[in-house]
């Protein structure tokens, strides 16, 4: 199996005090790697740190973070800008408010079209249609000229998700992605992030407190407690042998 | 013994005219008719949008229906003397989804669960903090967090502060809209389990709205359907339904084990 996304010994701190600890974690082509934690225990701090948003009080104090062999952490701005959204691409709890709502969807494909690639209006109308078509959304061409406002929530996600696909992201970074949708939207969502993984072979990392969503979409696990990795397995390892009390309290927090 | 009774209830909300252009009415609810018994939990499911919140709204009075009637320990809620409405609904309590914007946050906890005493009752101090005290007691928080103010609280124990405060005045039914959708897992199970204890010992109603049929199955003794505005179905004892509605809320159930993942969602 191909790496693409290794964290390694990766340590953040706020002043002197760590909120991620040693973090060692490997994300391979075509699986999805399910990050599952409570409210605070870091993971969302772990997707800003891979993709160098951290907050600015936050920094990382020590490890590395290798994407296709390539330490990320050392990698020049310029260089970030050509990888974040062109490979690497993030999903965010709430779409709503990841749209710029006084611009069209068209704009937004757009914006993220040109920031990779040279092409004509023509042609990216033609690449967001396809993306969005892809992605199971009724009457793409009115779709475009829609404004955010105009969409539900379940629908905003599948453009963003759309946006990932139209630049071929190779690596996709959902945090919560659905945890603010309604079940029969979270479905939707978890059925095409599958989709994606099986025909562009794409990396996922999924962060969500969900064991649901876990049981439904993760090939591996790893579960995070307070800013440390506790335990890190196979999905059906880690179903059926939790080792850590955290991971055996979670499971038994199931509703059957 | 029926506690509520709903019944024929529509809700139009009037879209803003334009120029010459009268407003249209834009339905929310269309005919909703449902009963509930007393110390009954009744499950309203429905994907955002469905209209189980403004049902829920009309229950509470917060809104108005445009026709239909309400009746609530057999009187009529929106006909009623005001001063009879008062007294009745006081047996009517929620509890909503956002547990933080549901507090005046310049209020501690303790003022926040004495509001209720301040408005129906004429208590002393002394029985004022004691009632307080048993509240807290009852939804398993210390005493001492009684000084602290919303902002410091987890979202579990801020809305352990919201079931408190909806049973100061030892209601009759409590209208649950979507309480324990943005808690995380562990949380989510400790208030159901808090819950249904509190719904043996105090024998109280629950209208338990959701959009996660799991839930609202492992909750609730019945569960209604809905859809557009509309009581589609009432899912059975057996878990049985017919309603495409309602069978697109079973399908989106996560799977409790990779084991059981549905093969035709996965084309490889």
């Amino acid at each position: 199996m191909e790496k693409v996304l290794e964290v390694i010994d990766l340590t953040v701190k706020i002043g002197e005090k760590n909120i991620l600890t040693s973090i060692n974690l490997t994300a391979y082509k075509g699986r999805v790697l399910g990050i599952i934690g409570e409210s605070g225990s870091g993971k969302s701090m772990l997707c800003h740190a891979i993709m160098q948003t951290l907050p600015s009080f936050a920094h990382v104090s020590q490890g590395d973070v290798l994407y296709l062999q390539e330490n990320l952490l050392n990698v020049s701005a310029t260089k970030w800008r050509a990888y974040r959204g062109r490979h690497l691409s993030m999903i965010l709890q709430n779409p709503s408010s990841a749209f710029d709502h006084i611009q069209t969807i068209e704009s937004h494909f757009r914006e993220t079209l040109k920031a990779h690639f040279k092409l004509t209006k023509k042609e990216m109308r033609q690449i967001a249609l396809d993306a969005l078509k892809k992605v199971h959304l009724p009457q793409p061409e009115q779709l475009l000229s829609y404004y955010p406002f105009q969409l539900s929530g379940g629908m905003l996600q599948r453009v963003m998700i759309a946006l990932s696909m139209a630049i071929q992201a190779s690596l996709y970074i959902a945090d919560e992605p659905t945890t603010a949708l309604d079940t029969i939207n979270q479905k939707q969502v978890l059925t095409l992030f599958n989709q994606i993984r099986s025909e562009t072979d794409a990396t996922i990392l999924l962060v969500t407190h969900d064991l649901g969503v876990i049981a439904e979409l993760a090939d591996d696990v790893a579960v995070m407690y307070q800013g440390e990795i506790v335990e890190q397995a196979n999905v059906f390892d880690f179903f059926d042998a939790p080792q850590h009390p955290y991971t055996k309290k979670l499971l038994q927090a199931r509703m059957l | 013994m029926t506690l509520l009774e709903v019944k024929n209830i529509e809700k139009y909300y009037a879209q803003r005219p334009f120029l010459f252009k009268r407003g249209q009415e834009a339905p929310v609810l269309e005919n909703v008719t449902f009963s509930l018994q007393e110390g009954e939990c009744l499950g309203i499911v429905g994907q955002s949008g469905s209209g189980k919140s403004t049902l829920g709204r009309i229950i509470l009075g917060i809104e108005r229906p445009t026709n239909g009637e309400l009746i609530f320990q057999g009187v009529n809620l929106y006909e009623a003397p005001s001063k009879e409405k008062k007294m009745i609904r006081r047996n009517l309590q929620a509890v909503f989804q956002n547990s933080y914007h549901s507090f005046n946050p310049k209020q501690t906890i303790f003022e926040i669960l004495e509001e209720p005493f301040l408005n129906f009752e004429h208590f002393s101090k002394a029985e004022r903090q004691q009632k307080v005290r048993e509240l807290l007691d009852c939804v398993e928080l210390e005493w001492a967090m009684a000084q602290n103010y919303p902002s410091q609280l987890s979202g579990g124990q801020q809305q352990r502060v919201n079931i408190a405060r909806a049973l100061a005045l030892k209601p009759k039914l409590i209208v649950l809209d979507e309480a324990i959708s943005s808690l995380d897992m562990i949380l989510q199970k400790t208030i159901i389990e808090l819950l249904q204890r509190l719904q043996k010992e105090l024998q109280l109603a629950y209208l338990f709205i959701s959009h996660d049929l799991q839930a609202t199955r492992f909750m609730s003794d019945r569960i209604l359907v809905m859809q557009h505005g509309q009581l589609v179905e009432e899912i059975g004892k057996d878990g049985t339904y017919q309603h495409p509605a309602s069978q697109a809320l079973y399908n989106a159930i996560l799977p409790s084990h990779p084991r059981e993942r549905k093969k035709k969602d996965r084309p490889n």
